[in-house]
């Protein structure tokens, strides 16, 4: 048998021998190794907005690996340019996740260094003593407010006696919360929610199971692209604006001031690859998309116009931070006031 | 012992003549009997059984030419054959470490699932027999270690995900830790029941040809035990399968499942179904091997 | 005479149920013992304390003057049914016992045992590929593979028809004369215990005492005419008058 990390089947073994044992062996490296051999040359470097902040001391990042999560072929992928812009000898190593709350328990155990998180997960953990803080954004849109064809719904407003597909708690449920309130709806009153995971909602609608549903992409654009529904505007005139991700850090790197601005800059550049001056390069979200994720081209074209990469995290972030928490706290999901100051650790952003 | 057509049963009136050195052969398992109606013949038997699979194929082509069903919720089979073959023989050029491929990664990720499922497997044996050869001959074990095996064996696999995960953390610790726990419990059970079974006048008969007591379980138990003991090992061997999907739902960016998980998230479903059956396929021929493997050891027990 | 087996009021309850009742009886040396007696009436339960997988409540039992503690090679025990391995050949049953002990040469001793009871053609098959006949000797030869000097038999051939089970006889006659072995064997078949008996115990019904012994003096060439032979006739009925009798 070829092995993989030494440090899982450790882990493995003691369990299986003792029961519970070793749990607290922390730190990263759970992978096959792999990782370090395909990434880009560091020599990539010199591309994007210049050296890192961090002053004129070059640090040195000889065999350090990061470790990172996606959600699989998801739009807020950026993390899997970071290797081109690494400093020399910083490994990055993405592992794909399925759920914010995996991402945020990796990070507490240190299975992950950096994760992406939406304001929802983040400030339930954080009300529930979460250590991580936010370095900087990762995303933008990505959601969509998609209704049946025929189902007749073209604003919010006609969503009243419908029944429409509720994602788990995320941004999604924030925004359409608002988007329900705006026009004088609460959802579970005048509109009937059925509780699906995002992969479902496209199959539920084309099947007429919901009148519609909130998701995000690319179920959304392969249920426009088929014909099965269409956009519903508007969703992301609310507070939390077009916020999607952000990028964290697990507490125990946060006094790694060179790492995690180095990160940061990798995210700088890999937003900026894609996202230059904030408007998308098609050739470079095709070559994600289409040749690494396979998505069909229709629905490569059409979803361009719902995705972005991004890394500021400025004072409109935080407003859509508050925005969000203030919504929880009104609906109950939150019962203390979070203190958002304590959640950002933006000292390593780069100047503009 | 039922009178069949075994060649070396002999009426016991030809007892001047038993002592032929008759050439022994052995009786063929699944000959045809008198009790039971006559099946296929076995060159024939294979065949049959793919009429109805084939049936169904026909019938999901027929639905979908006629544009019966959506093709986003079942694609044409032309479709899943031709993604089968990307999956197996395409060529893979993506750059990007982190993705989780799909076109010329059928190899990869098939490797990836067996390798997880064969240590897990292995483990799984390692652990299970003993445990279960503890259970079915020692009261004492039986006692303190039963009730905990009956209520654990109860929790589904994916179940133990959350756990597993904040136990062994994102990784290959973690999948095989999931696929252990599918595995394990039928070959405990089965080696429990199949070693508290063996017949006591086999033991006895056994001391009193002198068979020293330590050995009885090398000796006695285990060969006694191996009928119901494989029977264990078959199950989990499918069940531990079936659990590697489970398995990859750890941060795995390899692996039949960790495949599957990707192309659900991107509505990719010639994918998913290119996935299950790739499942199929494997877990068929495992289970085949497994039988082959352990038919000679068994074959005292044919009916 | 030395005693290959002296019993001295055996007892034996099973909760409130007394099964042996203080039984006393001697297996003298190269001599077939039967004991008889209805069914359920404790001859398995007996046999079990002498071969030493039961305990008694009370009396002794010696083993040449030593106390029986635990099975042993020394006095096995054919149980009723096949007690062969079944999924070890025939010639791996036969060497079975020879190589526990360490004895030399198992494949000569099993070749032998082979021959004697007509199953060299056998030696690759598994127990389930004989008929019964074939594997109740492949049973006997599996314990006489260790010499012992004593043989338990519990039923060894109630499982076989007639004519089959007086074929046994006859081989099991013919296979005890060539050996020195002594054998203590249990029956509910009369016709049994007369063909192959030196000395006849009667067991009472339950709780089992002794209700009558006999010393069989039918000879030693006993076979299927025996049958016939008025001595045997004879004795046949004085001994089924007792039996049923109870």
């Amino acid at each position: 048998m070829t092995d993989d990390s030494p440090l899982s089947r450790r882990r493995f073994l003691g369990l299986a021998a003792a029961g519970a044992g070793a749990i607290a062996l922390g730190a990263c490296g759970d992978d096959e190794g792999d990782a370090a051999s395909t990434g880009t040359s560091p020599t990539s470097t010199s591309s994007g907005a210049g050296t890192a902040t961090t002053g004129a001391r070059t640090p040195s990042f000889d065999g350090v690996t990061v470790t990172t999560a996606v959600y699989a072929r998801n739009h807020a992928s950026s993390p899997l340019f970071w290797q081109r812009f690494a400093p020399e000898g910083l490994t990055v190593e993405v592992i794909p996740i399925t759920s914010g709350t995996e991402a945020n328990q990796a990070m507490e155990a240190g299975d992950l260094d950096f994760a992406l998180m939406g304001p929802y997960n983040s400030l339930i953990e954080a009300e529930q003593g979460f250590g991580s803080r936010i370095v900087s954004m990762l995303s933008r849109q990505g959601i969509g407010l998609i209704a049946g064809a025929d189902a007749g719904i073209s604003s919010v407003a006609d969503l009243a006696g419908k029944r429409i597909a509720v994602p788990p708690p995320g941004v999604q449920v924030l925004v359409l919360t608002s988007l329900l309130e705006e026009v004088g709806l609460t959802l579970d009153r005048d509109v009937t929610s059925v509780p699906l995971g995002y992969a479902d909602h496209a199959a539920a609608l084309e099947r007429g199971d919901v009148d519609a549903y909130m998701g995000t992409e690319p179920p959304c654009t392969t249920s426009i692209v088929s014909g099965a529904g269409v956009r519903v505007p508007g969703v992301y005139d609310t507070a939390i604006g077009d916020f999607n991700t952000a990028l964290w850090v697990r507490p125990g790197l946060q006094e790694d001031g060179d790492l995690i601005a180095a990160v940061v800059a990798m995210q700088r550049d890999a937003a900026e690859l894609l996202t230059p001056g904030g408007r998308n390069d098609p050739d470079v979200w095709r070559q994600l998309l289409v040749e690494e994720f396979e998505y069909e081209v229709p629905v490569y074209e059409e979803v361009l116009a719902n995705i972005g990469a991004e890394w500021r995290f400025g004072d409109d972030r935080k407003a859509a931070m508050e925005a969000a928490a203030e919504l929880m706290l009104r609906s109950g999901v939150l019962t203390t006031e979070p203190d958002l100051d304590r959640l950002y650790l933006l000292d390593f952003l780069p100047e503009e | 012992m039922a009178r069949v057509q075994a060649p070396l049963t002999r009426p016991d009136g030809d007892e001047s003549t038993a002592t032929l050195r008759a050439p022994v052969t052995l009786p063929a398992p699944g000959g045809p009997r008198h009790d039971r109606p006559s099946g296929p013949t076995a060159g024939s038997a294979w065949l049959l059984g793919l009429v109805v699979p084939a049936a169904l194929v026909a019938a999901w082509a027929v639905a979908s030419g006629a544009g019966w069903i959506s093709p986003r919720i079942l694609p044409p089979p032309g479709e899943v054959l031709d993604a089968a073959w990307r999956f197996a023989f395409g060529s893979d050029t993506r750059s990007l470490p982190g993705v989780v491929p799909f076109e010329g990664a059928g190899g990869r990720h098939v490797a990836a699932s067996l390798r997880r499922w064969v240590v897990a497997y292995l483990l799984a044996l390692g652990v299970g027999i003993p445990l279960g050869l503890g259970l079915g001959l020692s009261p004492w074990c039986r006692r303190l270690l039963d009730p905990l095996v009956q209520a654990l064996r109860s929790i589904p696999v994916t179940a133990w995900l959350p756990i597993s995960l904040a136990w062994f953390g994102l990784g290959e610790g973690s999948a095989r830790s999931l696929v252990f726990l599918g595995a394990v419990f039928p070959v405990v059970v089965a080696t429990a029941d199949a070693s508290s079974r063996v017949p006591a006048t086999l033991v006895e008969t056994a001391r009193m040809l002198g068979t020293p007591r330590r050995a009885l379980a090398r000796r006695v138990y285990v060969p006694a035990a191996l009928p119901g003991i494989v029977t264990g090992m078959r199950l989990g061997l499918t069940l531990g399968w079936m659990s590697v999907i489970v398995g990859e739902l750890t941060g795995q960016r390899e692996g039949v499942g960790a495949m599957m998980f990707a192309a659900r998230a991107a509505v990719q479903i010639d994918q998913i179904l290119v996935g299950m059956a790739t499942f199929a396929v494997i877990g068929l021929l495992g289970d085949l091997l497994l039988r082959a493997m352990t038919r000679p050891l068994i074959r005292w027990s044919d009916a | 005479m030395s005693s290959a087996l002296a019993v001295d009021r055996l007892r034996r309850s099973f909760g409130p149920v007394e099964v042996i009742a203080g039984i006393s009886l001697d297996v003298p040396d190269e001599t077939v013992v039967a004991v008889l007696g209805p069914s359920g009436c404790g001859k398995s339960t007996l046999l079990r304390l002498l071969a030493g997988l039961d305990e008694p409540d009370g009396g002794t039992i010696l083993e040449r003057g030593r106390k029986v503690v635990g099975p042993s090679p020394l006095r096995p025990m054919v149980a009723q049914g096949a007690t062969l391995f079944p999924w070890a050949t025939v010639r791996a049953n036969l060497e079975w016992g020879p190589r526990m002990l360490g004895r030399p040469d198992p494949a000569a001793v099993a070749d032998e045992l082979l021959e004697a009871t007509g199953l060299t053609g056998f030696a690759a098959a598994l127990p389930r590929q004989l008929s019964g006949g074939m594997r109740q000797r492949a049973a006997i030869a599996q314990v006489l593979a260790v010499q012992p000097p004593l043989l338990l038999l519990d039923e060894p051939f109630g499982a076989l028809d007639a004519q089959t089970r007086l074929r046994m006889h006859e081989w099991l006659r013919s296979l005890l004369a060539a050996r020195p072995t002594s054998v203590l064997l249990v029956t509910h078949d009369v016709d049994e215990a007369l063909l192959l008996a030196d000395r006849l115990v009667l067991l009472s019904s339950r709780p089992a005492t002794i209700a009558f012994e006999l010393d069989v003096g039918l000879g030693d060439d006993r076979g299927r005419a025996t049958l016939v032979d008025p001595r045997f006739v004879a004795l046949k009925a004085d001994v089924l008058d007792r039996v049923l009798a109870g």
